[in-house]
């Protein structure tokens, strides 16, 4: 295969998707509207499937829904254009289950660099969380309510775990912290050392 | 983000100035400025081989075709590593024995040809300023990606930065700062995956989401013939490639030569295995992006906390900046001892000698900028393209060179002219229409380049016994 067809290429762009992740009620809710920058007959969407989780679309919410397949590591979201102009979608579901990861509806047209908006908005947020330890990053707008503007979709929403509890990313971040301390120790050591023969050698 | 980006960037430039303006303080001789003094050891050689390896085509363009192709890419590094160890075996041990500056000055003496060194150069200044082309552009991509700032701007503060070290310093410079840019590179790379893993729910949960996306990222995307050519082109190209093989010579011994590509072997195996796995996690995280050179960083600056994004923009950084530092200093050589030094001003001082080499440094870093604001393919793309030709054209005389003594000048100057040419044809025209048979251009331009080599050595007068002494002499004790 010519290397050159390895890259994406895609006429429509993706343009805007806004995304509202409910966590107030029994279930989680998500309501995600896209808009592209020109209008499509049909469009697929990718929904993560994660385990002990399972999915359902909201009936009536979402436009024109022809198909879902349910693959081993996801589900495949197959919608039709309501009329010839439709530049928007909007896909509505509810998660129920383990919902510490919230699969999000990715599109399979993805948005232009530099041009596309996206943005995550979670409501029902408990004020006890560490919001950067989430993925992606969020932004606390108010007590239970925050935020993420990003350039692509993410394929789900990891929520954020309560304050003080075990983090990777704090524990990566101590790590390069030591490494550092440790280098610039290493090199301490070894520049006295050098100095010090240096000095020994000049007395004898 | 912003402000631990900053302060990471000033760190880590403040840690270069003082290296260079250290090593400007002991340069003073060309020998100074293209090999350092022959004075560097085993692991610094080691990690300056793996920065020099370590590309942007890796850090952006490798990663992105894990990105889009998933496992089946990884298999080239096999490639990789046989180039290396051909040129442990083959190459290094009697190119340092020599102990000259450049791989023009092996041509030369070799073949007992100024005219092969002329040839040498002057392909060695075509095919990487190709190389600088992918370089720039993937600087471009990152800076656009998580600054929002210009492709030029970005391009234009690379060059400089660069050129700057590169310029004070030499290879003495540029060897310290590549021993600190491969250790950023391993901390970054390897301390990303874990987190990205514990984003993406784990190895199992990644790997079923992945096998349902699309079944040849866990399988082969590629086929089996695919990437024996591309594992055909790293590999020779790598067995063959100026800008390696001239930090060979900055070594202290043979021994020393062999031993750094033990260690660089071992830490482009560790940031490979890293590279892999970013590329998948990135997928998993991010399925759809518009184009797979923006995967890495969008995974540091999207993805990643703080530091360690801050940490990973520094190590792509410093991927591009190694090696743009390692070609510009093969390119310059060849500018100025190769051509300027042998042909124009043969007694030039060495003074004169290293500021023509700063001169050309300077020149030969601009002018692949305005080839990369054209985008001409991906960054990988363009990477595989120039080491095609590289090992088209250098392989034969360098590697069977080194090895076969009836080689003779005008069988050297055939076998580059001749190899480049192949390949050159081959890839821009006959491949099109060759397709179904799955010949590649390298195959195409080291088989044409090796025929040649042998064909018109064979009737062509040997080269003196004197010249061959120092390649295929007994060793000294």
């Amino acid at each position: 295969m010519p290397v050159t067809s390895l890259l994406i290429v895609a006429a429509l762009q993706l343009t805007t998707a806004d995304i509202t992740i409910d966590l107030t009620g029994a279930t989680t809710v998500v309501e995600a509207r896209y808009e592209w920058d020109e209008p499509f007959e049909f469009l697929t969407f990718n929904v993560i499937r994660l385990p002990r989780q399972a999915f359902r679309l909201i009936p009536g919410a979402t436009s024109n829904t022809i198909e879902i397949d349910t693959l081993a590591g996801l589900y495949r979201v197959r919608l039709t254009s309501v009329t010839s102009l439709n530049r928007t979608a909007v896909i509505r579901y509810e998660v129920t289950g383990d919902t510490f990861r919230i699969p999000l509806a990715v599109p399979e047209i993805p948005t232009e660099p530099g041009v596309g908006r996206v943005t995550i908005t979670i409501g029902g947020l408990s004020s006890h969380v560490a919001l950067s330890d989430g993925f992606p990053r969020l932004e606390r707008r108010t007590d239970d309510y925050a935020t993420a503007e990003l350039d692509n979709v993410p394929s789900f929403v990891r929520l954020p775990p309560n304050v003080g509890d075990w983090s990777v990313n704090k524990l990566a971040e101590i790590t390069v912290i030591m490494l550092v301390a440790l280098a610039s120790l290493y090199w301490l050591l070894r520049r006295r050392r050098v100095l010090s023969h240096r000095t020994s050698g000049n007395s004898q | 983000m912003g402000l631990t980006l900053a302060v990471v960037l000033i760190v880590y430039f403040g840690i270069i100035l003082g290296i260079s303006i250290w090593s400007a303080f002991h340069t003073r001789t060309e020998v100074d400025f293209i090999a350092a003094g022959r004075t560097i050891g085993p692991i610094v050689g080691g990690a300056v081989l793996a920065a020099t390896q370590i590309s942007a085509g890796t850090v952006v363009g490798t990663l992105g075709r894990h990105y889009l192709a998933g496992v089946s890419w990884w298999w080239i590094w096999l490639g990789v590593w046989s180039g290396w160890l051909a040129s442990a075996f083959l190459v290094a041990p009697k190119l340092r024995r020599f102990g000259a500056l450049t791989v023009p000055d092996y041509i030369a003496a070799r073949f007992g040809s100024e005219k092969a060194r002329a040839l040498a150069a002057t392909l060695i200044i075509i095919s990487y300023s190709i190389y600088l082309v992918a370089q720039f552009q993937a600087s471009g991509e990152i800076a656009f990606a998580i600054l929002g700032m210009q492709p030029l701007t970005a391009m234009i503060i690379l060059v400089v930065s660069t050129a700057f070290y590169t310029l004070l310093g030499g290879v003495r410079s540029s060897s310290y700062i590549e021993f600190l840019q491969t250790l950023i590179m391993v901390t970054g790379l390897v301390i990303a995956v874990p987190i990205l893993l514990s984003h993406a729910g784990g190895i199992g949960q990644s790997l079923s989401f992945l096998q349902s996306l699309d079944p040849r990222l866990l399988g082969w995307h590629y086929g089996p013939r695919e990437l024996i050519a591309f594992g055909i082109s790293f590999g020779l190209s790598i067995a063959a490639a100026p800008y390696e093989l001239t930090r060979f010579y900055s070594m202290r011994s043979e021994r020393t030569v062999k031993q750094a590509i033990a260690v660089s072997i071992g830490f482009q195996l560790v940031i490979g295995l890293a590279v892999l796995s970013i590329g998948l996690l990135t997928r998993v995280l991010f399925p759809n992006l518009a184009s797979a050179d923006q995967a890495s960083s969008i995974m540091a600056f999207e993805v990643l906390p703080p530091l360690v994004g801050a940490l990973l923009i520094v190590a792509m950084l410093s991927a591009i900046m190694s090696t743009v530092n390692s070609v510009l200093l093969v390119t310059g050589a060849s500018v100025a001892h190769d051509l300027y030094g042998r042909f124009l001003r043969p007694k030039a001082s060495q003074q004169h000698l290293v500021t023509v080499n700063r001169i050309s440094i300077l020149v030969l870093a601009v002018i692949p900028i305005y080839f990369a604001l054209q985008k001409f393919g991906d960054v990988q793309s363009i990477v595989v393209e120039q080491t095609k030709f590289i090992a088209s054209f250098f392989f034969v005389p360098i590697v069977i060179g080194l090895n076969w003594k009836r080689g003779t000048a005008a069988g050297a100057i055939a076998a580059m002219l001749g190899g480049f040419l192949a390949c050159l044809v081959w890839e821009f025209t006959g491949q099109r229409g060759f397709a179904a048979h799955g010949i590649d251009a390298v195959e195409v331009g080291v088989v044409t380049s090796l025929v040649l080599f042998v064909v018109v050595s064979h009737f062509t007068k040997p080269v003196s016994e004197s010249s061959l002494e120092i390649f295929f002499g007994r060793r000294r004790s």
